[in-house]
């Protein structure tokens, strides 16, 4: 387990609120993604998945933690500094509606990561762009298309292209599908599928679909309230959850069997990120809590793969 | 768009894409009413460049015989004025300094405003506070009222006019910027260009301002009929141009006291303002929809 391409730990963000309050939109998470494999990140919307993205790509700069990519700290760098590892780490976005510039061609959108990066220019550009709409299944007749005269799952394809064109190593991708139509979600899950076993590519897949992340990933976390509560392999989360919350979220996605009692629905909502309980975080929702959780907080923890952040598991 | 991509998609299939404003052109060209508004801007704006040639009289010739002529005169189309200059005359060479009055504020404004209101909501934080309640205190007075008090501290004349009623403009103008911007900076394209390294500067040139500058000029278009009421009104009142210089507005003020005498004639500066902001106004506001692209 040397081989770590992206390291994450205790990776923090807080926004300040009026009044003094402080949200805690991301409050120390660990991830680690060996190269070439898929990591899911599942939860409720709200719970900072996306805030993780983009903290991970530094589009946002965080206030807490370090973010190592492949073995360099990245956490406090300054955008300069960035900027040429920026070739190694791309984003596709949950809306290809508007993750693409309605008034420049795919060509030009395409393209933009090569002229920002000044990795080629000109003919050479068009070469290239052209090579990528081909690897993402696009004619080269879609060069000089506008956004508009597009489909959904066209602009998917094409931000894909866009993010593939400087060959980066780590693809995060924000909610890729749930902006599709259901029979193009499928499409573009396999065609993701896969690009990664030919391009070699490690994903950061971020979702609330539990099908879709057991479809493409090797190993899920499942985040609560700015904090992952269980992480391991996807076959054994999904066989043997040991969270309480993540035994309620497969509970209200698998079809009811009449050998197994159906889990208790989960009562109350998410509270505010910033008023986060002391103690587990899950407790006030918890349908097995316990003394304990209501003032200890329990860290994420267990054997080798799989752990789990809860005084019961 | 829509309607023809479902209807042949074969044919959408191989056809070229045209170009952006190739198709705001062609959308534009389907709205009859701002084809005519176009065409009546255009008339108007041909009229005051070549205003003295086309002029039949010299609009600054007056004879005390014939003054306050009605409409339909011999030699005198519409009439004569109160010192017996030819209306017709006067009102193609008053379109010069009305539109004058009418664009230029509008349009150093436009830059102005834009600028700032880009910057503004590019930005963002504490300068966005700053610039965002600063013109706030600017909508504060009613733009009638400002744009008064303002050149009558800076003193008659049309410069000093035009200055008011740009200081007048600035604020809607980086209003409408700054939300424009604000809503663009939040488009995942402006994150995705930050994911590939893209400067703020880049950003700001290629995705920004050509997001941006449409609809902040559509609105600045809108702006240019108010601008020249406001103008008239200034001349009106004597703080835009002075007399004898021909100018919708001030023509309005010198004859108003007519109005019992020769009720039309002195109605017809009156008509040409209102024409030419209608114009405007529709010219502009069929700008608007043909650039209103469906993402």
């Amino acid at each position: 387990m040397s081989g770590a391409l992206l390291e994450v730990r205790g990776l923090a963000k807080r926004y300040a609120q009026k009044g003094g309050r402080v949200l805690r939109a991301v409050d120390g998470v660990d991830l680690r993604l060996t190269a070439g494999e898929s990591l899911g990140l599942v939860g409720e919307s709200g719970c900072g998945k996306s805030t993780v993205a983009r903290l991970v790509l530094r589009l946002i700069p965080p206030s807490g933690g370090e973010i190592r990519f492949q073995g360099r700290d990245i956490a406090s760098l300054g955008e300069d500094a960035l900027r040429p590892l920026r070739r190694d780490m791309q984003i596709i976005f949950q809306n290809p509606h508007s993750a693409l510039n309605p008034r420049r061609t795919v060509f030009a959108s395409v393209a933009e990561p090569l002229v920002v990066q000044g990795t080629s220019r000109g003919t050479e550009a068009q070469a290239r762009v052209t090579e990528l709409l081909r690897q993402v299944g696009l004619p080269e007749s879609f060069l000089w298309r506008f956004p508009h005269e597009l489909s959904g799952g066209q602009k998917q394809r094409v931000c894909i292209a866009r993010a593939l064109a400087l060959a980066p190593k780590l693809l995060v991708l924000d909610e890729p599908t749930s902006a599709l139509d259901v029979s193009v979600q499928a499409q573009i899950l396999d065609f993701l599928q896969e690009l990664r076993g030919s391009l070699g590519l490690t994903y950061l897949f971020i979702s609330h679909n539990l099908a879709v992340v057991r479809q493409v990933c090797d190993r899920v976390a499942v985040m609560y309230l700015g904090r992952i509560v269980e992480e391991g392999p996807v076959e054994t989360i999904f066989a043997a959850p040991r969270h309480p919350y993540t035994r309620a979220l497969i509970g209200s996605v698998l079809p009811p069997r009449p050998s197994c009692l159906p889990e208790a629905a989960l009562a109350g909502d998410v509270p505010n990120a910033a008023e986060i309980p002391p103690g587990c975080r899950f407790a006030p929702r918890c349908p097995i809590r316990m003394e304990r959780c209501l003032g200890d907080d329990p860290a994420l923890a267990g054997d080798g793969s799989h752990r789990v952040a809860c005084w019961a598991a | 768009m829509s309607v023809l991509t479902s209807a042949r998609p074969q044919v959408v299939a191989i056809e070229a894409s045209e170009g952006y404003w190739r198709s705001v052109l062609r959308r534009f060209l389907k709205d009859k009413v701002a084809v005519a508004a176009a065409i009546v801007v255009l008339a108007i704006v041909l009229a005051a460049l070549f205003a003295h040639w086309i002029a039949p009289m010299d609009p600054y010739a007056g004879r005390t015989f014939r003054r306050l002529r009605p409409i339909g005169t011999e030699g005198f189309p519409l009439g004569t004025d109160e010192l017996g200059r030819d209306m017709l005359s006067r009102l193609i060479v008053g379109a010069r300094m009305s539109l004058l009055m009418g664009v230029t504020p509008v349009l150093i404004a436009f830059g102005i405003g834009s600028v700032l209101g880009i910057a503004a909501g590019f930005i963002g934080g504490w300068f966005n506070t700053a610039v965002m309640r600063t013109v706030d205190v600017f909508y504060a007075f009613p733009s009638v009222l400002l744009a008064v008090a303002l050149s009558g501290a800076l003193g008659a004349g049309l410069g000093n006019a035009m200055l008011s009623l740009t200081i007048v403009f600035i604020p809607p103008i980086v209003r409408v910027a700054e939300a424009v911007t604000t809503q663009v900076r939040a488009r995942d394209y402006v994150e995705a260009a930050r994911a590939s390294g893209a400067s703020a500067l880049t950003i700001v040139r290629v995705h920004v301002l050509g997001n941006v500058l449409g609809p902040i000029f559509v609105y600045a278009t809108s702006l240019i009929s108010v601008s020249m009421i406001l103008a008239s009104g200034l001349s009106f009142l004597g703080l835009g141009v002075r007399p004898p210089e021909p100018e919708w507005g001030l023509m309005l003020n010198t004859l108003r006291t007519a109005i019992y005498v020769q009720p039309w004639v002195a109605a017809l500066p009156g008509l040409c303002i209102f024409v030419t902001s209608i114009a405007f106004n529709m010219f502009s506001d069929g700008l608007r929809s043909a650039m209103d692209v469906k993402a």
